[in-house]
C-alpha cells in the first residue's frame, strides 16, 4: 500500500462514513442533559476515596496520639500520619493538573506536552508512595498494635511466627515495589520520548 | 448561549470526524465507543466557549485530538474498567467487506506511529493544508512539513516490511 493509495482509501472511507447513521439525536440529547462522567473523572473519584480512607486513619491516629507513650512509638505515629496526610495531597494535585488542561483552546502540541509532564509528575508521586510503603510498613504496625491492643511491639518477644510474618511482609513489599518501579520506568521513558519528539 | 439543538446539528453534520479520530486512537470497538462518547461530551462542554472563533471543523479536530491524548484505553486501565451504559455510537451498520479489510490494514499502519505523528498524519489524510494542520496542532507550518516528510518515510518503511 503506497501513501497515495492510503490517501485515496481514506477519502473513500470518509465518504462511506458520512453516509452512516453513527449516532442518533435522542442519545446525543441525553448526553448533553446527563452529568456524564469521563473515565478520568472516575479515576479521580477512586483517588478521592483513597484519600478519604487515608485521612480517616490519620485522624484516628491523631485522636489516639496520647496512647503512644514512648518517644519511638510517637515517632512512628508522626511518620505514619505524615504519610497519610501528605501523599494524597500530591496525588490529587497531580490529577488536578491533568483535569485543568483546556481541550478546547489549547493546541494538540500544548495539551500533549502538559499531559505528559503531568503524567511524569503523577508517576513520581507513585514512586515516592512505593518507596514510603517500606518505611510505613515498619511504623504503622507498632502504632496500630499500641492503639488497638495496648501493647508495645518493640518489647514483644520475637517468636518464629512473628519472624515469618515480618519476612512475608518484607517479601511482599519488595515484589510490589519492584513491579511498580519497573512499570514507572517504562511509562516515564515513554513520556520522555514524546516530550523530546515535541521539541524536535 | 448556544442551544442543544444547534450542537446536535453540528455533531450530526461532522460525526465522521469523531468516528475516524476515535478509531485511530483506540484498539478495539468498545474503546472506540468510549472515546467517541468522551469526545462528544468534551465538545458539548466547550461548545459555549467556542463562539465561532474558528471554523467548526478546526474546533472539532482540536477538541477530539486533545481528548484522545488523555483517553484511558481499557488495556492501560486494567482494574479500572467501567462499563459504559447506553452507548452513543452505533457501529452495527459497518459491514466486513473488502474495503473494511483494507481500512483495517491502513489503521494498523497509522496506529504504529507515535501519538504526535498520529495526529499529524490523520489531519494530512483528511486533506488539511500545512497551515490548517499547524493551526490545530500548534506546530509551525514548516515544522509540519518536516514532520510529514519523516512520517511518510516511516510509513513507507513499515508498509514495505
Amino acid at each position: 500500500m503506497e501513501l497515495e493509495e492510503m490517501k485515496s482509501l481514506w477519502e473513500d472511507m470518509s465518504q462511506r462514513v458520512e453516509k452512516l447513521e453513527l449516532t442518533n439525536e435522542k442519545k446525543l440529547m441525553e448526553l448533553t442533559q446527563l452529568k456524564y462522567k469521563t473515565k478520568f473523572s472516575k479515576l479521580t473519584s477512586y483517588e478521592r476515596s483513597g484519600a478519604v480512607v487515608c485521612y480517616l486513619v490519620g485522624l484516628f491516629i491523631l485522636f489516639n496520639i496520647t496512647k503512644l507513650d514512648t518517644w519511638y512509638l510517637m515517632l512512628c505515629g508522626v511518620l505514619t500520619m505524615s504519610f497519610l496526610f501528605i501523599l494524597p495531597i500530591f496525588s490529587l494535585g497531580s490529577l488536578h493538573t491533568i483535569a485543568k488542561i483546556n481541550f478546547s483552546n489549547s493546541s494538540y502540541r500544548d495539551v500533549l506536552s502538559r499531559y505528559e509532564k503531568a503524567k511524569r509528575r503523577t508517576l513520581m508521586v507513585q514512586k515516592i508512595g512505593i518507596a514510603s510503603s517500606f518505611l510505613i510498613m515498619f511504623t504503622a504496625v507498632p502504632v496500630a498494635d499500641k492503639i488497638l491492643n495496648g501493647t508495645d511491639f518493640f518489647e514483644k518477644e520475637i517468636t518464629t511466627s512473628l519472624w515469618v510474618t515480618i519476612a512475608v511482609a518484607i517479601l511482599f513489599v519488595v515484589l510490589v515495589s519492584r513491579w511498580g518501579y519497573g512499570w514507572y520506568k517504562k511509562i516515564t521513558a515513554s513520556a520522555e520520548n514524546i516530550l523530546d519528539e515535541l521539541n524536535e | 448561549m448556544h442551544s442543544r439543538e444547534a450542537f446536535i446539528t453540528i455533531i450530526k453534520e461532522n460525526e465522521g470526524i469523531i468516528y475516524k479520530i476515535a478509531r485511530v486512537y483506540t484498539e478495539d470497538r468498545e474503546d472506540q465507543k468510549d472515546l467517541y462518547q468522551e469526545i462528544v461530551y468534551q465538545l458539548w462542554k466547550s461548545f459555549d466557549s467556542f463562539q465561532g472563533k474558528s471554523k467548526v471543523s478546526t474546533w472539532m479536530y482540536r477538541v477530539a485530538l486533545n481528548t484522545s491524548i488523555g483517553h484511558l484505553n481499557r488495556q492501560k486501565r486494567k482494574g479500572h474498567s467501567v462499563k459504559v451504559d447506553n452507548q452513543l455510537l452505533n457501529l452495527a451498520e459497518e459491514s466486513d467487506d473488502v474495503m473494511e479489510e483494507r481500512m483495517h490494514l491502513l489503521y494498523s499502519h497509522i496506529k504504529k506511529l507515535s501519538v504526535v505523528e498520529k495526529g499529524i498524519i490523520l489531519l494530512y489524510l483528511e486533506g488539511k493544508t500545512y497551515d490548517e494542520i499547524a493551526a490545530i496542532t500548534g506546530f509551525t507550518s514548516s515544522n509540519v512539513g518536516t514532520r510529514l516528510g519523516r512520517i511518510k518515510q516511516k510509513l513507507k518503511t513499515n508498509i514495505q516490511n
